[in-house]
């Protein structure tokens, strides 16, 4: 063997390979070699691995985030795994570009920086204190070990300077934010009067003709939603409510008499002497009997156990071991001790751990509640976890009946229970029973709907369950006129009372345009008109149709004015005149307002150059997911 | 192959190997001890040199974040950035400080300062590089601030493929509309919204959307309606309390 190898040694590219092991083991130790190149991430980016729990992580934040949000009746699709764990894969997959970019640019933390953060953050500090022990149960809570931790600061410090770097050094010169200001402080002087819609709703009439065409013109939309009306079976705990049997109560009270809380407690102080391992019988016997001559003399008890006790724990406490309701200490010193006047010193008791000398120093009285008091929270008690095992018994029955029956009729016989028959019942019901997402998707599944079986028995919540089947479907169909009549009436009402409302606009335009002021228009149509002087765009002084309009309008020559009007999402028409129209100046705009510009400006270059260097980064990398 | 008949053989036939060879195998045993711990060594160094880099880095940036309200801090956010560029050049972290003291510059209104830091990271930045782009963009619109309207046009041109095009035109169409240049401006802005809406992550561009506005006018609508036309039967009647109302006093 030994021989061998000296002679493959010879050859040249053996001496390669055994230089190449030797200087590979000494860069990179061992585990480069044992443990490359195994693989079971998600996905892959530029040779770095996802794992699928980093994954599960986001996912499970991302649910519990939800479902704080939306509560308990959270539609499921939003939970739904496949679409979460896309989105999440993809954040991560940002989030680890920008890493590795700030590690090929040599970025780092520094250990005291590190530490430096960590005890400044208020959650981990008790009384402006940072707490190791707080910092570790914070942190589990959160399901971060310390390592996992301190690598996911790390990381958010570097692609925070990466930030900081580029998009977050961004600027506005004196140039832009003049220009800025120009135009987005720009200020218009606008006169509006107000056509309101309901002026005109009273005299709008709609014939019996016009709905009639509508209603022909427009068939496809007046087809009733499909539904479905259901035979269910409900089941509560409070349904199955059954009196209780007396002596059941007696017996429970007996059972909670003895409990914990009823005991009565003692606090016990002793003195403990054990033997020692090179001690003999006579001098073991000597040195109990030495201290009971004390005792007996009337030696201060704590006194006696500081000195003597070879307990530890309790010596230099007086000998205190705290309270024991019975079931402390071991039996032969808890008989003791239930047998013991208070600050009374007990006889030598031997126990495993020697011998002692007991004392009681308090005392507290158990004292249980009579029956007569305890009784209406013991028969509540009783009552509900018998009608939870009713209820749950017979969910198991109704689980196996309904499985293979053609109805529920017959189960329910069987179990005594009722079939009750719900209202129709549409795709997207939003009230009653029905709207709960697990019942509505189970009365339109292809199992209950097309096939017409029993659906499973649901529950809803831990006392309350729920089984049904499909007795009628409805496909849409058609409304006839009469139902949809008044519906008709309606729309038509509104569009011809907006259509009013724009021939008013129209006709104040054209009064406007011939040389009118707003004022003597909007008198001489009965309509109210204001005036806004300096209006800006988002000043929020105009309603936003408004200021939309009248800024997007063109500015007209200086010293004359321009007439349009606008209509609101409400159907009021805003007949308006912009005259003086005059770019925002900078150096004029209160501090406050320069300042928001100024923000307003570097914020969108460096939304920019962090969108367009997140692209590049995705574009460039090597990115596989499985 | 050889064949050796004793131990004492093997063992003479390896001492005179030994005698051969052995000094060179020492001298390659601790060459490849130096080359791993120098190696070694020197990842700890550079390491440590980031790592104190990022530490002025840190207290730059909370210097800078409170320099708008306080003027000392100004001062040593600006002492720090000038210390970061001499003791690390050659670092990110230089790139970003000289970056963050163009920032601090252009907020004071001392566009010289902020023209030199600019062509700092244009000269130590790898051509190319995202800083040098970002760099040179941000170094037109000074140059714009200043006046120089082509010089800033001319910094903006890029040959080849531009990964911050729209950054790019976002400050080509500033500068355009500054100079009067509407349509250009128009044309600019545009392209910078196309690509920006390209993006999954960008927020409303206000800004943005109010200068293509403000370049872009609507017409007033043509009105059919004349003055004389009557009016829909429910706002005459609307009219008529008005005018009563006129007529009473």
């Amino acid at each position: 063997m030994l021989q061998d190898i000296r002679q493959n040694v010879q050859g040249t590219a053996a001496k390669v390979v055994v230089w190449v092991i030797v200087v590979s083991f000494a860069l990179f130790g061992i585990e480069s070699i044992l443990l490359g190149g195994s693989s079971s991430g998600v996905a892959e980016v530029n040779g770095e691995e996802i794992s699928p729990m980093e994954v599960q992580q986001v996912v499970n934040t991302q649910q519990r985030q939800l479902i704080s949000m939306f509560g308990e009746n959270i539609d499921p699709a939003m939970l739904d795994e496949q679409r979460l764990s896309n989105q999440a894969l993809q954040s991560i997959i940002g989030r680890r570009l920008l890493v590795q970019s700030a590690t090929e640019m040599n970025l780092a933390v520094s250990d005291t920086e590190m530490g430096r953060l960590i005890s400044g953050m208020e959650q981990f500090q008790i009384n402006g204190q940072f707490s190791p022990e707080l910092y570790k149960s914070t942190l589990a809570q959160a399901g971060y070990t310390p390592a996992s931790f301190k690598q996911t600061l790390q990381q958010d410090i570097l692609v925070n300077q990466l930030r900081s770097g580029l998009p977050g050094s961004e600027f506005s010169t004196p140039a832009e934010r003049e220009l800025a200001a120009r135009i987005v402080a720009e200020q218009r002087d606008i006169r509006y009067l107000t056509v309101p819609l309901a002026a005109v709703e009273a005299g709008v009439s709609v014939s019996d003709e016009e709905i009639a065409a509508y209603y022909n013109a427009n068939e496809s939309s007046f087809y009733s939603d499909e539904s479905v009306t259901l035979s269910y079976i409900e089941l509560r705990a409070s349904d199955f409510t059954a009196p209780v049997d007396e002596d059941d109560l007696l017996a429970m009270y007996e059972q909670e008499k003895s409990g914990y809380q009823y005991q009565t407690e003692n606090r016990v102080s002793h003195i403990l002497l054990t033997q020692g391992e090179d001690e003999s019988d006579a001098d073991y016997a000597a040195r109990i009997a030495d201290v009971q001559k004390q005792l007996n003399e009337g030696g201060d008890f704590a006194a006696l156990a500081e000195s003597a006790s070879d307990d530890i724990g309790s010596a230099s406490a007086g000998g205190d071991l705290g309270y024991s309701a019975g079931d402390a200490f071991p039996e032969a010193m808890e008989e003791a001790i239930a047998s013991l006047e208070l600050n009374t010193v007990s006889e030598p008791v031997a126990t495993d751990a020697g011998t002692h000398f007991i004392v009681v120093t308090e005392r507290r009285e158990g004292e249980a509640p009579s029956f007569a008091e305890m009784r209406p929270e013991l028969e509540q008690r009783v009552q509900e976890r018998e009608s939870q095992a009713a209820l749950l018994s017979t969910v198991e029955t109704l689980r196996d009946l309904a499985f293979n029956a053609q109805s529920l009729a017959g189960p329910a016989t069987e179990l005594e229970l009722e079939v009750r028959t719900s209202d129709p019942v549409t795709r997207n019901q939003a009230e009653g029973l029905f709207a709960n997402p697990a019942l509505l998707a189970a009365a339109f599944s292809e199992d209950v709907l097309e096939m017409g079986h029993n659906s499973e028995v649901f529950e809803l919540a831990p006392d309350h369950f729920v089984a049904l089947r499909v007795e009628e479907h409805r496909e849409p169909e058609l409304q006839p006129l009469e139902s949809v009549r008044d519906e008709i009436a309606v729309t038509l009402r509104d569009q011809q009372a907006r259509a009013a409302v724009a021939r008013i606009a129209e006709q104040a335009v054209a009064r406007l345009r011939a040389g009118g002021s707003v004022e003597a228009v909007a008198e001489a149509l009965g309509f109210e008109w204001q005036v806004e002087i300096g209006a800006q765009r988002d000043s929020g002084m105009l309603n936003p149709a408004l200021a939309d309009a009248a800024f997007a309008l063109r500015a007209p020559p200086e010293g004359e004015r321009v007439a349009d009007y606008t209509m609101t999402p409400t159907g009021d028409a805003l007949v308006y005149e912009v005259s003086r129209v005059a770019p925002g100046k900078l150096g004029e705009l209160p501090a406050a307002r320069q300042a928001q510009i100024s923000q307003l400006v570097d914020g969108e270059h460096g939304v920019l150059v962090q969108e367009e260097f997140r692209r590049e980064l995705r574009e460039q990398a090597d990115i596989t997911v499985y | 192959m050889e064949d050796y008949r004793s131990e004492e053989e093997q063992v003479e036939a390896l001492k005179r190997w030994w005698d051969d060879n052995g000094r060179s195998t020492l001298a390659g045993i601790a060459l490849a001890l130096v080359g791993a711990f120098g190696w070694q060594g020197w990842q700890e160094y550079s390491q440590g040199q980031n790592e104190a880099a990022s530490d002025l880095y840190q207290e730059l940036l909370e210097a800078a974040a409170g320099a708008g309200q306080n003027p000392a801090q100004l001062g040593v956010a600006e002492r720090l950035a000038a210390q970061i560029k001499t003791d690390y050049s050659g670092s990110a972290y230089a790139i970003f400080a000289a970056l963050q003291a163009a920032r601090l510059a252009v907020q004071e209104g001392d566009l010289e300062t902020a023209e030199s830091e600019l062509r700092w990271v244009l000269a130590e930045a790898d051509s190319g590089s995202d800083s040098a782009l970002v760099a040179q963009q941000r170094l037109a619109r000074v140059v714009a601030s200043q006046g120089d309207t082509e010089g800033a046009l001319a910094l903006l041109e890029v040959t080849g493929e531009n990964p911050y095009a729209a950054s790019y035109a976002m400050a080509e169409g500033d500068i355009l509309l500054s100079a009067g240049r509407d349509s250009e401006a128009l044309a600019a802005y545009e392209l910078a919204r196309q690509v920006a809406s390209e993006g999954t992550q960008v927020p409303p561009l206000t800004a943005l959307e109010q200068k293509i506005a403000s370049l872009k006018p609507a017409e007033p609508r043509e009105i059919s309606v004349a003055v004389s036309d009557p009016l829909p039967a429910v706002a005459q009647e609307a009219e008529a309390p008005a005018d009563a109302e006129e007529e009473t006093p």
